[in-house]
């Protein structure tokens, strides 16, 4: 290996300053974290559209028959 | 411990992970940094560097391909981010000096402080001295250890360029040490 080759393999390794290091560390976690919420708040707001679609609506219209059922029998029942 | 696979550590950071994250910038941060320093030849620039070429990493990471392999995309990214700055620089015409057009014997390294040796030093300075397009073959192939094709792809040229441009630039650096070469027993 030349002299020269041999000189720039062996250069140092320096390392950033270790404050600085760690900031740039939060920064990027912070970022990953942001995305981490942006994949779980659709799973979420899937659910919520789900139960205000359906399941509150379909509750609501259950109970209302129950009760024009119960209504109409009992009536029915005084009649006779 | 095994290192996990590049493909482990995309999915990771893909995932929003950060222990995937800490995996790699353990692993990258000290070497891209050095890379930077002397591509530069400014500590300052190199840490904001630095920083913009990690926090890409992390905003793109969900675009990466699995197959991405990491350390070539962090050179690449960082390499490419200095590039932008010193076209930035070039149009801000007061800040010629940061270009290294002043004869650049003037602009110490910043790793003067710090290097083992006399030798070390003058390789810092001689690398310096040399055109960007020869420092950054050299940094990326005798310093960071990239194979001549994946230098190539990491500066946007093809492999027989790339191996041309190492060649010239080993000859230029060469030039520029024989004064300080130690004789041969």
């Amino acid at each position: 290996m030349s002299f020269e080759e041999d000189s720039l393999r062996n250069l140092s390794l320096h390392d950033v300053d270790p404050r600085r290091a760690e900031q740039i560390r939060q920064r990027a976690h912070a970022v990953l974290r942001e995305r981490e919420q942006a994949v779980c708040r659709p799973i979420a707001m899937g659910w919520s559209r789900w139960y205000h679609r359906l399941i509150e609506p379909g509750v609501l219209i259950a109970l209302g028959l129950t009760y024009l059922v119960w209504t109409v029998q009992d009536t029915v029942a005084l009649f006779h | 411990m095994a290192e996990p696979s590049d493909s482990k550590l995309v999915e990771g950071l893909a995932r929003g992970d950060t222990r995937a994250f800490d995996s790699l910038y353990a692993r990258l941060r000290a070497p891209l940094y050095a890379f930077l320093v002397r591509l530069s030849g400014q500590t300052d620039l190199a840490q904001d560097l630095l920083q913009e070429t990690w926090l890409r990493l992390a905003r793109s990471a969900a675009q990466l391909p699995l197959d991405t392999e990491l350390r070539p995309w962090l050179f690449t990214v960082a390499r490419n981010l200095y590039r932008s700055h010193r076209r930035w620089v070039l149009l801000d015409g007061k800040r010629l000096q940061q270009l290294g057009w002043l004869p650049s014997a003037a602009l110490p390294s910043p790793f003067d402080g710090a290097a083992a040796n006399a030798t070390e030093r003058a390789v810092e300075a001689a690398l310096l001295r040399l055109s960007l397009e020869h420092r950054e073959v050299l940094l990326l192939c005798s310093v960071s250890g990239f194979e001549p094709a994946q230098a190539a792809a990491i500066l946007g040229i093809s492999d027989v360029a790339a191996r041309q441009r190492l060649a010239r630039a080993r000859a230029k650096l060469r030039e520029s040490l024989e004064p300080c070469e130690e004789p041969s027993p």
